[in-house]
Formats: C-alpha cells, sequence, structure tokens
C-alpha cells in the first residue's frame, strides 16, 4: 500500500537477550500506537522455540486496516549479534537494519540497508545501560512518526512506580534516542506513516483475551476448564474477572470433568464456558454428545493446536474440524463457530452463547494456537448494539402438562430452570419420550432424532440468506474458500492478486456446522476454480463440502504447525489463475 | 405406628414418579429407593428444589423413579455434574446416587477432587460389588474369591475399601447403611442431608441376579452398628472401623464441619460486589475494556 512513497504499513521485529527490555520496547510501541490509532497486529513466540536466551517482538503497524501478521520485516532492530544472525534473513529486499555497533557487527556480505544506533552508549549517558530498550523505543518512535508524548505515557506508567530517579533515566533514554533519529529521518521518510484512517476507539488484545470478553458480554456464569496450550489463558483471564461479574471459575480434574460440571451448571440455569484444546475436546467427547441428547446449552472453546497426540502443543493447525462436527458417540447435533481474527474471536463467542442458548445444545468455537496468541488493536467493541440471547422458558403460571422435549416444527421447546414448582423434568442421556422417560421404541427414536436435527436446520435455513461471510467479486473466476485464522493472510493475498489484475472472491463461513447448503453450491458453483485453504492434511472442510456439493476442490493445505503468509496464497491464486 | 405409615404413604404420593422401577424383583436397591423418599418425606424437601444426578449402572436409573430436577447423564461423571448443578443454584438440595462401578472404577478419579472441594451435596453409593446392567462382570468392590464373567478364573483385584477412601480423600461427612435396614438408612440419609458439606453413604445393597457372594444372607451375618461411644469427629477411630475384616460397620464414621465450595466461590464474587445488574455489567466491561486501551 504505498502512498507518495510511503510504506504505511511496517513490519518491525526487535530482537535482543532476554532480559534486555525487548517485550517492553515492542509492547510501548504497540501501545502508543494503537492508542494513536494506529492498526497494529503483534506476534511473538513462545520462549521454548527461541534458541538460546535471544527474545524476540514482532509487530506490524500501519494508518489503515490490516489483516495479519505481515510476511518479510522492513525493520529490524538488533540489540546483538545474534539477534541479526537469526532475524536479518527475514528482511524484505527494501528493508533496513538498524543495530547496537557496540554488540552487533553485520558482516561485509549484508548488503541491505543499516545503520547504526548507538543503543549502549546513549543509554549509559542517560544513567545506566539498562534503559537501551528505551532508546530503541524513542527512535522507533520517531523512525515511524508514533506521537512522542503516547510513548512518554507509556513510560511513565510503567516506571512511575519503580523511582523518581529511574523513570528520570528511562526518559532521558527515550528522547535520546528520537534526538539520534532525527539524522537519518530524511533516509528513513519511507517508514513515516501517514495520519490513521479513523479514529474509532481502539484495544489490544489476544484472541484468548477476546474470547474471554466475549464470555463475559455475553453473561457467562460458569466457567470450568483444566490446563492445555494453548487454551489455559482463556480460564486464566476468566478466573481473574469473571467475579466482578457474579461468575464462578473451576479449575476441574480433567476435561470430563469440566465439561460436566458445565453441564450441571447449565441445566441450573447458567451460561457456561470450558476452554480446551484438541486433546482435552476429546475426553469431553462423549458430555458433548450427552448435552445435545439432553438438549442443554453449552459453549467449549477448542484452541486448536498442532496434533496427532500430544502432537507440537505450541504450533499451530486447522485439524479438529471433523472431530468438533462429526466426533462422538452416534449422532449428535452440534453447532461449530470459527472467529477469523481478534475482534471475531469477541463476536463470535458472544455468537456462540446466543446460539447455544437459542438451539440448546453444544456450541463449539474453533480457535487455534497463532489466533489465540496475536495481539490486535481492534475497534473497541459497542457492547450497547450486541444482541443477547437467553433460553427460551416456559410460562411457569401455566402448569398443565410441562413436555420439556415436545416434538415441535422447530425442533425447539422451553427448558424450565430448576426451583420453579411443577416444571420438574429429568435431562436424560437415555433416548425419550417428550416428557423425558427413557423409551427405545422405532418410531420415538426416529422422531426424537428428526426433532434434534431439526434444530440445525432452523439455523442453516436463516444462514441462507445471510451473506457476510461471502466477499463477492465480481467476473472473478476463482474463489478462495478458508475458516478461521487463515482470514487475514488470504484478504490481503487477494488484495494483491487484485492489484496484479487477477480477481478473486472469497467465501468464509463463520458458522461451519451446520452450512446454508444452498447458499454453499450456488457460491461454489459460481466459480471456475476452487481454492479451498487449510491448515490440515485431509482438507477437512474441502471434504465436507463435497458430501453435498460437486466440485473438484483445488486444496492448499500447510500443516507444518506455522501460519500460512498471504505470500504462499497469493503464488497459489497466481498459479491458478494462469 | 399408623401416623408412621401414613406418613410414607404420602411421601410415596409426593415424591415417586410415575416412572416404575426397573430392577429385578427383591434388588437391594429397592430398600434404598423406600428409604431415601422416606427421609425427603422428613426433610420436607420441595421436589422442585430437590435434584438428583446420576451416572449409568441399575442404581443410576433412581433419578428417573423420583420427581425432582434431575440429571440421568453418563457413565462415571456424576459427580461432577453435580457439582455443576450446586455451583449454578445453591439453594438446590443435591444428591448424587450411583454403584460401586460408576463411582470407583469409571468415575474413581472424581471422589478425591470432589470431596475436598466439599460442594454441600450427598453421595448415596449403592453397593451390589458387581456390574449388574452389563449382566455380571467384576467390580472393584468384588471380592477375590468371585468368578464373575469376566473373571470366570477368580477375581483378579483385591477389593478397595470404600470408607477408607472416602475418609483418606477427605469427604466430611461418612457413613456405610445396609438397603434392608430402611430405618437406620432413613436417618442416615436424613443426618447427611442435614450435613453442611460432602456426605457420603456407602449402601450396602446385595444383587440377587449377579453376586452369589455377597448375598442378603452374607451381609446380614456380618453387619454389626457402630458402637454408640464413637466419636465420629475422631478421624483415626474411623478408620479403624473401616478396616475391620469380619464386621461390616454401619453408621456415621466420620463427620467434620468445613467451609463449602459453593461458598468460597459465593465468597470471591462477594468480594468483587459481583452480583450486579445488566447496566452495572455494561459500566464494569467499559471499565475493563479500558485496562487493555
Amino acid at each position: 500500500m504505498s502512498v507518495n512513497g510511503k510504506l504505511n504499513d511496517v513490519v518491525v521485529r526487535i530482537g535482543g537477550e532476554g532480559g534486555e527490555g525487548v517485550m517492553s520496547a515492542g509492547e510501548i510501541l504497540t501501545y502508543s500506537a494503537a492508542r494513536s490509532n494506529y492498526r497494529v497486529f503483534t506476534f511473538r513466540t513462545f520462549p521454548a522455540e527461541i534458541k538460546g536466551g535471544l527474545a524476540m517482538y514482532q509487530f506490524r503497524v500501519s494508518p489503515y486496516d490490516i489483516y495479519s501478521m505481515g510476511d518479510k520485516l522492513h525493520i529490524l532492530m538488533a540489540f546483538n549479534q545474534e539477534a541479526f544472525d537469526n532475524y536479518s534473513g527475514a528482511l524484505a529486499e527494501d528493508g533496513v537494519l538498524f543495530y547496537d555497533p557496540a554488540e552487533c557487527k553485520p558482516p561485509e556480505s549484508f548488503t541491505k540497508k543499516k545503520y547504526e544506533v548507538p543503543l549502549k552508549e546513549l543509554a549509559m549517558s542517560a544513567g545506566t545501560h539498562l534503559a537501551k530498550n528505551m532508546v530503541a523505543t524513542g527512535f522507533l518512535t520517531a523512525v515511524l512518526g508514533i506521537p512522542a508524548e503516547k510513548s512518554e505515557y507509556q513510560i511513565v506508567e510503567k516506571f512511575k512506580r519503580k523511582g523518581e530517579k529511574i523513570l528520570e533515566q528511562n526518559l532521558t533514554a527515550f528522547r535520546s534516542g528520537m534526538e539520534y533519529a532525527q539524522k537519518y529521518l530524511d533516509e528513513l521518510q519511507k517508514f513515516r506513516l501517514g495520519e490513521p484512517e479513523g479514529k474509532d476507539k481502539r484495544i489490544i488484545l489476544s484472541g484468548n483475551q477476546a474470547i474471554g470478553f466475549g464470555a463475559i458480554a455475553a453473561g457467562c456464569k460458569v466457567a470450568v476448564g483444566y490446563p492445555i496450550t494453548p487454551a489455559s489463558p482463556v480460564l486464566e483471564f476468566l478466573a481473574r474477572y469473571l467475579p466482578r461479574f457474579g461468575g464462578k471459575v473451576i479449575q476441574n480434574e480433567d476435561e470430563i470433568s469440566a465439561l460436566a460440571t458445565c453441564v450441571g451448571a447449565s441445566y441450573a440455569g447458567a451460561k457456561v464456558i470450558t476452554p480446551t484444546s484438541g486433546p482435552g475436546l476429546a475426553l469431553m467427547t462423549e458430555l458433548i454428545t450427552y448435552a445435545s441428547m439432553a438438549e442443554l446449552p453449552v459453549v467449549i472453546v477448542d484452541v486448536q493446536r498442532a496434533g496427532p497426540s500430544t502432537g507440537m502443543p505450541s504450533k499451530t493447525e486447522q485439524t479438529d474440524l471433523y472431530h468438533v462436527v462429526f466426533g462422538g458417540p452416534g449422532e449428535a447435533p452440534r453447532i461449530v463457530v470459527a472467529p477469523a481474527n481478534v475482534s471475531d474471536c469477541f463476536y463470535q463467542t458472544v455468537r456462540a452463547f446466543n446460539l447455544a442458548e437459542e438451539y440448546q445444545m453444544p456450541v463449539i468455537v474453533l480457535s487455534d494456537q497463532v489466533l489465540a496468541y496475536q495481539t490486535e488493536a481492534i475497534p473497541k467493541p459497542d457492547i450497547n448494539s450486541l444482541q443477547i440471547v437467553n433460553r427460551l422458558e416456559p410460562d411457569y403460571e401455566n402448569q398443565d402438562s410441562y413436555l420439556r422435549y415436545k416434538i415441535t416444527e422447530t425442533g425447539l421447546a422451553p427448558i424450565a430452570i430448576p426451583g420453579h414448582p411443577g416444571f420438574e423434568y429429568i435431562a436424560p442421556g437415555l433416548e425419550h419420550n417428550e416428557r423425558g422417560n427413557p423409551n427405545y421404541t422405532p418410531k420415538v427414536h426416529t422422531e426424537m432424532q428428526k426433532k434434534r436435527f431439526r434444530k440445525l436446520e432452523t439455523l442453516a435455513q436463516k444462514l441462507e440468506n445471510e451473506n457476510d461471510d461471502y466477499y463477492e467479486v465480481e467476473s472473478a473466476k476463482i474463489l478462495i474458500v478458508s475458516w478461521g485464522s487463515t482470514f487475514g493472510a488470504i484478504r490481503e493475498a487477494i488484495a494483491k492478486a487484485e492489484m496484479d489484475g487477477i480477481k478473486v472472491s472469497h467465501y468464509h463461513p463463520r458458522i461451519l456446522n451446520p452450512l446454508p447448503k444452498q447458499k454453499v453450491k450456488r457460491i461454489i458453483q459460481s466459480y471456475e476454480k476452487v481454492i479451498v485453504v487449510e491448515q490440515n492434511y485431509h482438507g477437512q472442510f474441502a471434504n465436507i463440502l463435497r458430501t453435498f456439493v460437486d466440485y473438484e476442490p483445488i486444496k492448499l493445505n500447510n500443516y507444518g504447525g506455522i501460519p500460512f503468509t498471504s505470500e504462499e496464497i497469493y503464488n497459489k491464486i497466481i498459479e491458478v489463475a494462469k | 405406628m399408623s401416623e408412621v405409615m401414613e406418613k410414607i404413604k404420602q411421601a410415596k404420593v409426593e415424591y415417586k414418579s410415575d416412572v416404575k422401577p426397573t430392577w429385578c424383583p427383591g434388588c437391594g436397591d429397592y430398600g434404598v429407593l423406600a428409604a431415601f423418599i422416606r427421609a425427603l418425606g422428613e426433610l420436607k424437601i420441595p421436589t422442585h428444589k430437590l435434584s438428583i444426578v446420576s451416572g449409568i449402572g441399575c442404581s443410576s436409573r433412581f433419578p428417573h423413579f423420583v420427581r425432582g430436577y434431575n440429571l440421568h447423564t453418563v457413565h462415571g461423571r456424576a459427580l461432577p455434574v453435580a457439582l455443576g448443578v450446586k455451583v449454578a443454584n445453591p439453594e438446590l438440595e443435591v444428591f448424587v446416587v450411583g454403584g460401586d462401578g460408576d463411582g470407583f472404577a469409571i468415575g474413581g478419579g472424581h471422589i478425591p477432587h470432589v470431596a475436598r472441594r466439599n460442594p454441600d451435596m450427598v453421595y448415596i453409593i449403592l453397593d451390589n460389588a458387581i456390574y449388574g446392567l452389563t449382566k455380571g462382570q467384576v467390580s472393584p468392590t468384588s471380592t477375590l474369591t468371585m468368578t464373575t464373567t469376566t473373571t470366570p478364573y477368580g477375581a483378579l483385584e483385591p477389593p478397595l475399601n470404600p470408607i477408607m477412601l472416602l475418609l483418606a480423600y477427605g469427604a466430611s461427612f461418612v457413613a456405610r447403611g445396609f438397603s434392608s435396614n430402611t430405618k437406620q438408612l432413613t436417618q442416615l440419609i436424613v443426618e447427611a442431608t442435614k450435613h453442611k458439606g460432602f456426605a457420603a453413604i456407602q449402601v450396602i445393597s446385595p444383587c440377587p441376579t449377579f453376586n452369589m457372594e455377597i448375598t442378603f444372607d452374607f451381609v446380614r451375618e456380618r453387619v454389626v452398628e457402630i458402637p454408640p461411644d464413637h466419636d465420629p469427629t475422631n478421624k483415626l477411630k474411623a478408620f479403624e472401623l473401616a478396616m475391620s475384616q469380619d464386621k461390616i460397620y454401619t453408621g456415621i464414621f466420620y463427620r467434620e464441619e468445613r467451609p463449602t465450595f459453593e461458598g468460597t466461590l459465593e465468597k470471591i464474587v462477594s468480594k468483587f460486589d459481583g452480583n450486579i445488574d445488566e447496566n452495572m455489567k455494561k459500566e464494569r466491561l467499559e471499565k475493563l475494556f479500558e485496562q487493555f486501551a
């Protein structure tokens, strides 16, 4: 997005020794950029993935909306030689290196632009070598053109409780970094960010935090989980904040009991959530079908990680789709929702609660490791415009023959909340009649299966008329179909292809089960070529679609554990367009 | 006497559902159901405040036969389901009912954690030392000498001792009853319900169809009431009674007062003044957003 020679979309990585304040420098820049209305997208790796004591913080910043963490680096700020050695290869052709000459000597063979920034020296003159990271923060603040007062505010917030002297040293270091940058500013014009588009208030969240916020906003009252990477932060977030909203949070002895306790709490009338990842989901499977059979609302978050078995817990994949759609004893209806980005994590979680309450069944939110940890500056959700759905209860004044499992046109019947006289009923795992009493006759089982699945049909029918998930480009011959966290990289690839004159449409449903079959069929069959992008081996979604659409998907799969870059997708578009 | 009979009759009318028990004739579980209904009558628990939760097994059919807001769930998970019911609505009187297989085999991992949490609920284990619903396989309380359909050459493992486990796990009320002694069992259920905390009662409830070893006669010959001078706050003494090889003691082994789980959770909510209306919720949510801005 180069306008007037400016990049206006800058990917910055700061690398240094753990303990040198790489993370706090990155965080200060992220927050001050976000507070100045810039769009920010961050990426950080788990310490376990980093060799030695090397720490890394990467952020992408732009005045315009951005959708992914970006491909190549425009700026590398290397605190030391190790950072240079490990990360300089990730620099774009026109990327630049900033380095501390006291700690890092780029070899002759390094031909990209490089600039010395005497981090250590300037920090020492500010009074402490510990303030190196603040010199870097000041330098990058000036290069990017982030308002200095925003960064200074962050520094004051960070250091004020450490005493006046330390605060003063860090502010001085920050200012000397800014000043030092002046001599390069003419040369580095292109990194200077333009005026941010739109001034809506932004907050910075990770996907996991956004799910936690969504649960609170939806009115969740009980959250139960068992620690598992990469889903634990959802439970941790709720444990800290949910009590302020009248909610109770429990760490249970395993994932089976986590869902069991949720099911019990839901029966008693509470909105419930349990966050987990693939192995935990496997343990929950039997109870998912119980909740489906007893028609109880529960929200299960599956933050997918790379499997099978223990697999690669800190890596990403989209491999639980078959499991969440089909898994379990017998055939049990459930709804599957997949958020596309951090903002979506909030809204789709609220939607998951609403769907669970409305359709009285388990709803699984499919996130993944990358989405879980990526942070974005998202527009602050407008809670007043949120629609919150609560389960349909019977008219407690009218006690005549309450039938909890009454067979209706929509499949839905009111749920009585315990404590109301005359509406006692049993939540059964056994096949049952309308009252809930065990009944194994072929007629009852057939009718009840139809009733339960009719709820999905009712929802699918509604989805036939929704078009939010479909980005339709006129006269495009190529369609990309995808789901979950691949959204951003795909949209950027499509934008890039468009600049090359290749038109591509995009269908990215948020609800993966049930699917609006007529709509999906219509969309898929209007394109010559359909690329289905997924982070799994099978092409699970591509295959599910084939059960009702006759088409030949061009599968683009990645299952190495790291997310798709927009470049990979762009290259596929180019290949397919030939 | 007729007054007592009248009360029992009334309790039956109030609490018995229209679903007839599926148990074999002569099953000990009928006695437990009778004692349970009498206890409910004595405690005067209204059916809309009653929640009975079970897993899978012969005895786990129990919640179908009593009126209440009940759950008949999956094998081995009744305790954590009940925990959720209690946490979400502490006003409900929660009972968990199930067998030895459901509780000590497939669901064995949940007892220690529910016991140490101490939710205010009653767990009635109907122990027949056999798998009845699946027609006669060895259970965790089957004796070593028992031959069953899956142990045709004798059981391979010694039985576990439910009372000792419950004591060790920290259940705050531990008792044992016998399905044929309805009067005593009724009182045990009443006491367990009045107890503020996790109250577990092991009820020896013989299976006349599949267990030819632990029969009514076998139990009757060995059953002894815990001596009245037993101090139920003395855990060591309780262990001693539970370890008896020749006698099957019935009565209350142990009881202690401890904070309940739902009470502790409620305290955390109160600390933050968390029981708020929609408007206050929005206000707090805005404030929380600010923390992330």
